[in-house]
């Protein structure tokens, strides 16, 4: 790696996102010029460590200096803190480090690239916008932030990040906020409160989710006193030392702490309960929901379940608990393949290109989660931990593309409904060819990334006979197939909407997006291509190192071992049912949005029971009127009757300080006795 | 010796600030005095805490030397009182520009310097009738302030319930410090420990002491019951004194009870923890909840103030299980100054400017209003607990704390309630930010400009303040340690 | 007999405490008020001369005196202040009734 490229590649993100503002103030080119530079050093340093990882040894590049082995730690004292727990002294040291691994490195490239890819697209995309230093300087703080959170040696350093990442996130899901075109919903006046709102729901709903995860933090470190440990937050310490696990077993709240942990991913990456602001996330530039709510920061999510996992099961191991482990991993599975349907379910009905694609994240994390939870509850935690890692890959990089493509389609025809679209197909080709091998990869056609992920997942579900979640995901599969093709069809097929019409006649015609706009859409197609091909390279990646055994393949890959994996991948059964899901996914599609040959408006409204599912489902399955019912408009109105207890008047005032005297008095007295 | 010099510094500036008319020089005066006040109150820390060194006082008259020494600095009082001395600072030089339409600014100045002396005074006392005499000094003081100007009817009718409410938890500390008297014979700090640590099983008496002292100290620690003076009088002050009765009033109640409660009455023996922890459990709850629908912004950031007393509440409830309960509610102390301190002065430019403090006429004020507006969101994040700034490592380190503790029932329960409540208050700090940068603009604002640049030092002063102790928080953890550990004793 | 005494004084403290306790929570003229003020602090003040008498029978330390006095001196000054936020309260709302001051709530 480059010297200190474990450092520098978040700091200088975030140096120069302070120097962003200064640099406004010379020229605005200097400043764009400013935060391209900082993510494009971001991702050479990120990249500067990849072939360290493969090595299994870290060298410094220009000397050749062999400074240790993966996985390999830097740390420096941040903070200490003494712990009296009765009379016996403990010190909490928190340093301020760096951790090299497979999984960090992992993360912190796709960061980089794709941090990389979308701040050049955003010179095209965001040209000519207003307030465009803020827009640099959220963005830059993201990307430093979010590979800060990577390559974090422990949990506080990582909570740094990973609240740090949420305020970005709120920050820029709340970018157009002075936008004064009438809002969407009929709660808010322009679009710009919209936006706003939006902004500040994904922020309180996240937190909600960080609380959790900071109580179980706390937890850990109680249990880490109570088994007479030093207390550390490393993740490299947490998975050698067994006694906090024991110590959590032995009072019961193993399973509950365990689970308060995924609190935190389940609030980030929006997983079921917490699912319900990414949709509102749309809100923002199509930009960030790629690098934000697509490639990067819901991932953070599943970066700390692989970590997490990895941690609890390598302690479980040693510590010879995994039984007591298993309502944890189920946990996770489960969570995660729910909400890999519930949220294919809501993506059918959606009205919204971007919220297509924003159920659809949901829904792809879901699998993530499934993989990385059913990996580990089979006790071949590799396998999991391969098939999620792979499929979080995979879907950064088309997720990314299909949201830079829905970015040009929206930024040409100016509106996000898909019924307004319709019929671009001649007009972006580009973007239309390469939105449909996003689509492609996202419904797992084969030979693209996302099947080879997606089946890897299927693959280990069935193996291991976990018959209810097989089933629920490969349903789930079909319904991916069909909501991605409705979406392309919908977008560019068919007739030309009203509304296009309309701006044709204006003078306004669909045009295709510049180069700057589709150069990195190509970038991320032809990837979206490779990288299911890649498939042993990466397993060998993820494996190296010495927290798993190696995958059956190792870390040497030959020309035979791949045309093996080849075969293995196609030729199970899993491969086929996959296949069948497909067809009966998009046919569907094809015939009613692609083809036109069905109006769905019209099936809908003839049959009872679709036009209630139809209801049901463009209601978000009611979570989210519930939530606003009872977690917003709840709390108000009791505040509301609440603050009346504040009369003002001084003889009241005087009356309840003195019923609190009396109650400090009651409860000495009662002691007493 | 040097807190006597510069109380009479202070009395001389006063004094002097008195005999001139000429309106800048009294302000500049008033700021230099405090600046003054600031410089020796570190020296004092610095002494303290890397030198060893205990800085005693005793009276000189013969009657009163019967109390032992006066004054007597230990780590924590010297802590206090530069966080005291501090924000006196910033307030005062944010008034210089803030208050420049008032009349009768020489006696506003007086008055804040005998509240930062008072401050310093109650920090360093070490007797309680010094304490006490310095309590009342200090309370004298701010309700004068909070009721300067006098000729709105809001700020005579914050100021009279300050004052009945104030009033009523001074003479019961009175009681109890005379039957801490009538029990020990004594009203020396350390006097009176020696005496209750040879006392047998405690008595009914010591446990109404116990009550009257947390009850009047609380009141003006703004415990939950206790709290309803703070929610008039903060906003109703000039936004200067606002900063300083959220910023440091209340810290001088929470000081006071830490004193008594931590050096008289083993918690073994006393178990007031249970209590405590309510109240802050309790305290922080109820005004989480009004403050969810706060119009007025001071009104709101005044709840945010009893919801932070009850977090550092809970941080010193748990204090004699673990220092770090303690240290953690110190470090709140520190942080929450600065934090309310910065949050109040900018409130304060926004009602300087624009002339209201409802929030509906706020608007996309700080779209306007670009580097108040930055130092104001970097509080209010800070006061949410976002990470790389200051307010997070303190609430971080009590929750932690509570956690930690050794009873896991007592600890969860406790730490979860912290937690949701610090839930509910990123609700309303958003709500703040979203309708002060986000909001399309009202038609008040339409006109704002930035403030003048007096107060936007202040400002940045504190701003740099937050930034340098989140991102290297060690140092200033480390005084906030040994403040608590000379109070516990256990190092000592 | 002086133990008899002592618990004369003590129960007039209480009284007294109780008293002005009473007056704060009920009574709706400020200045009745500020007279309960006065009444708690006298109590207080009181607490500590028969404190001082409780230590050594028949005698009252000269601090405790000392004491009194000081407190004595602040309460004056508490007072002036409360009478004078009184007359400005009088001022802005013509009247003296403390439940038609309560602009400032919620």
């Amino acid at each position: 790696m480059l010297p200190y490229a474990p450092w520098l590649c978040w700091l200088i993100p975030l140096g120069f996102a302070v120097l962003i503002p200064l640099a406004d103030k010379i020229h605005p080119r200097v400043r764009d010029g400013l935060a391209i530079l900082g993510s494009f050093l971001a991702m050479v340093f990120a990249a500067s460590m990849i072939p360290d990882v493969f090595a299994g040894k870290v060298t410094i590049w220009p000397d050749g200096k062999v400074v240790g082995e993966i996985p390999y730690g830097q740390s420096v004292s941040w903070i200490n803190a003494t712990v009296y727990v009765n009379g016996n002294e403990t010190r909490i040291t928190l340093g301020a480090g760096v951790l090299v691994d497979p999984l960090s490195v992992f993360m912190a490239n796709i960061v980089g690239i794709i941090g990389f890819l979308i701040m050049v697209y955003s010179l095209g995309y965001m040209a000519g916008e207003p307030d465009m230093r803020r827009y640099w300087f959220w963005m830059s703080t993201f990307i430093g932030s979010m590979i800060l959170l990577v390559m974090a040696d422990n949990l506080i350093q990582m909570f740094v990040g990973w609240e740090l990442v949420g305020l970005c996130s709120w920050q820029l899901i709340a970018f157009w906020f002075k936008a004064t075109t009438p809002s969407p919903v009929p709660d808010f006046k322009t679009e710009g409160e919209y936006n706003a709102h939006c902004g500040m729901k994904a922020w309180i709903m996240t937190r909600a989710g960080d609380i959790c995860l900071l109580i179980a933090i706390a937890a850990i470190g109680w249990a880490q006193l109570k088994a007479g440990q030093p207390l550390t937050f490393k993740f490299m310490d947490l998975q050698e030392s067994t006694g906090w696990l024991r110590v959590l077993a032995d009072v019961g709240l193993l399973v509950p702490i365990s689970v308060l942990m995924f609190g935190g991913p389940v609030g980030k990456s929006a997983q079921f309960p917490l699912h319900e602001w990414l949709p509102e996330a749309m809100a923002g530039p199509t930009t960030v929901s790629a690098l934000i709510h697509a490639a990067t920061m819901v991932k953070a999510g599943v970066y700390l379940v692989a970590r997490m996992v990895q941690v609890f099961y390598l302690a479980g191991e040693s510590a010879g608990m995994l039984v007591a482990l298993k309502p944890l991993f189920i946990t996770v599975a489960w969570i995660g393949c729910f909400t890999a349907f519930l949220a294919a379910t809501q993506a059918m009905v959606s009205m919204e290109l971007k919220k297509v694609l924003a159920y659809s994240t949901i829904s792809q994390i879901g699998y993530m989660m499934l993989g990385l939870g059913a990996g580990a509850l089979l006790l071949i935690p590799a396998h999991g931990y391969v098939a999620g890692t792979f499929h979080l890959m995979s879907h950064a990089v088309f997720k990314a593309l299909l949201f830079l493509c829905a970015g040009s389609v929206l930024h040409a025809t100016e509106t996000k409904y898909m019924y307004e679209m319709g019929g671009l197909k001649e007009d972006m080709p580009i973007t239309y060819w390469t939105m449909v091998i996003g689509a492609a990869s996202l419904a797992a056609v084969p030979g693209l990334a996302g099947f080879f992920s997606k089946e890897l997942i299927l693959e280990i579900l069935w193996k291991e006979g976990q018959l209810a979640l097989f089933t629920l995901a490969t349903v789930t599969a079909a319904l991916t197939a069909f909501y991605s093709f409705r979406m392309i069809g919908l977008t560019f097929h068919g007739p030309k909407s009203e509304y296009i019409k309309k701006r044709e006649e204006e003078g306004k015609h669909v045009h295709e997006a510049p180069p700057v706009m589709w150069v990195p859409l190509v970038i991320l197609a032809v990837a979206s291509i490779v990288l299911g091909w890649l498939g042993p390279y990466y397993e060998a990646f993820a494996t190296s190192g010495r927290f798993w055994v190696a995958h059956e393949l190792g870390s040497e890959v030959t020309l035979e071992k791949y045309a093996h994996y080849l075969t293995e991948v196609f030729a199970t059964p899993t491969a086929a049912l996959s296949l069948l899901m497909l067809v009966i996914g998009i046919v569907p599609a094809y015939y009613i949005y692609i083809k036109r040959k069905i109006d769905p408006a019209e099936l809908v409204s003839k049959n009872v029971v679709l036009r209630a599912l139809y209801t049901f489902l463009y209601n978000r399955w009611y979570i989210n009127p519930f939530y606003y019912k009872v977690f917003l408009n709840g709390t108000q109105a009791f505040s509301q009757r609440f603050r009346k207890l504040q009369t003002g008047i001084l003889n009241v005032n005087v009356i309840l300080m003195l019923i609190g005297f009396v109650a400090f008095i009651a409860y000495l007295v009662f002691y007493l006795l | 010796m040097v807190p006597v010099a510069f109380a009479i510094l202070v009395f001389i500036v006063g004094y002097f600030a008195e005999e001139t008319r000429a309106r800048k020089v009294v302000d500049w005066l008033a700021t230099l005095g405090m600046f003054c006040t600031l410089a020796i109150a570190i020296k004092i820390l610095y002494k303290v805490v890397f030198g060893g060194f205990v800085l005693q006082f005793t009276y000189p008259i013969a009657t009163l030397s019967m109390l032992g020494t006066g004054l007597k600095v230990d780590a924590l009082s010297a802590f206090m009182a530069v966080i005291f001395s501090s924000i006196g600072f910033a307030a005062s030089l944010y008034s210089v520009r803030y208050m420049e339409h008032d009349t009768g600014l020489t006696q506003y100045y007086v008055l804040l310097l005998l509240l930062v002396a008072s401050l310093n005074g109650v920090a360093y006392a070490a007797d309680l009738f010094t304490l006490f005499v310095f309590y009342e000094m200090m309370g004298i003081s701010s309700y004068s302030l909070v009721a300067f100007r006098k000729h709105q009817w809001e700020p005579v009718e914050a100021a009279m319930k300050y004052l009945f409410m104030a009033a009523i938890g001074s003479t019961a500390v009175l009681l109890a410090m005379s039957m801490l008297y009538g029990l020990t014979g004594t009203l020396n700090f350390e006097g009176i420990a020696n005496a209750l640590k040879n006392a047998e099983a405690p008595t009914g008496y010591l446990y109404l002491v116990i009550a009257l002292l947390i009850g009047g100290f609380g009141v003006k620690a703004a415990i939950v019951p206790m709290h309803s003076w703070l929610i008039d009088a903060h906003p109703a002050a000039p936004t200067s004194i606002s900063a300083m009765l959220s910023g440091v009033v209340i810290k001088g109640g929470v000081y006071a009870l830490v004193r008594t409660l931590f050096m008289f009455f083993p918690v073994t023996v006393y178990h007031w923890d249970w209590m405590l922890a309510v109240i802050g459990v309790v305290t922080m709850t109820v005004a989480n909840i009004i403050a969810l629908v706060q119009e007025d912004i001071k009104r709101l950031l005044a709840y945010s103030s009893i919801y932070n007393i009850g977090l550092i509440m809970l941080g010193v409830s748990i204090g004699h299980v673990s220092v770090l309960g303690l240290t953690g509610a110190m470090f709140h102390v520190l942080n929450h100054a600065i934090m309310k301190a910065l949050a109040f002065l900018c409130a304060g430019c926004f009602l300087h400017v624009v002339g209201t403090r409802m929030l509906s006429d706020l608007k996309g004020v700080a779209r306007r209003m670009p580097i108040t507006g930055t130092c104001f969101g970097i509080s209010l994040l800070a006061l949410m607990g976002v990470p790389p700034l200051n307010g997070f490592w303190s609430k971080f380190w009590i929750i932690l704390a509570v956690f930690l503790l050794p009873d896991p029932v007592y600890g969860g329960i406790l730490g979860m309630l912290a937690l949701i409540n610090v839930l509910l208050a990123t609700g309303y700090y958003a709500k703040v930010l979203r309708i002060v940068w986000m909001d399309p603009e009202s038609e008040k604002v339409k006109e704002a400009k930035e403030a003048p640049p007096e107060m936007l030092i202040a400002l940045i002063i504190l701003t740099l303040a937050i930034l340098v102790i989140g991102v290297y928080p060690q140092p200033f953890f480390e005084i906030s340690e040994k403040a608590a550990e000379s109070v516990i004793g256990v190092l000592g | 007999m002086a133990i008899d005494l002592f618990s004369w004084y003590i129960g007039t403290v209480v009284v007294l405490y109780s008293i002005g306790l009473y007056c704060l929570a009920s009574k709706r003229n400020l200045v009745k008020m500020v007279i309960a003020i006065e009444i708690l602090l006298a109590a207080a003040n009181l607490n500590f001369i028969v404190m001082s008498y409780f230590m050594r029978t028949g005698y009252v330390h000269t601090l405790a005196h000392a004491i009194v006095i000081i407190s004595m001196a602040i309460g004056a000054c508490v007072a002036a202040i409360a009478l004078s936020l009184v007359m400005n309260a009088y001022r802005h709302y013509k009247t003296l009734d403390t439940r038609k001051m309560s602009r400032l709530r919620w």
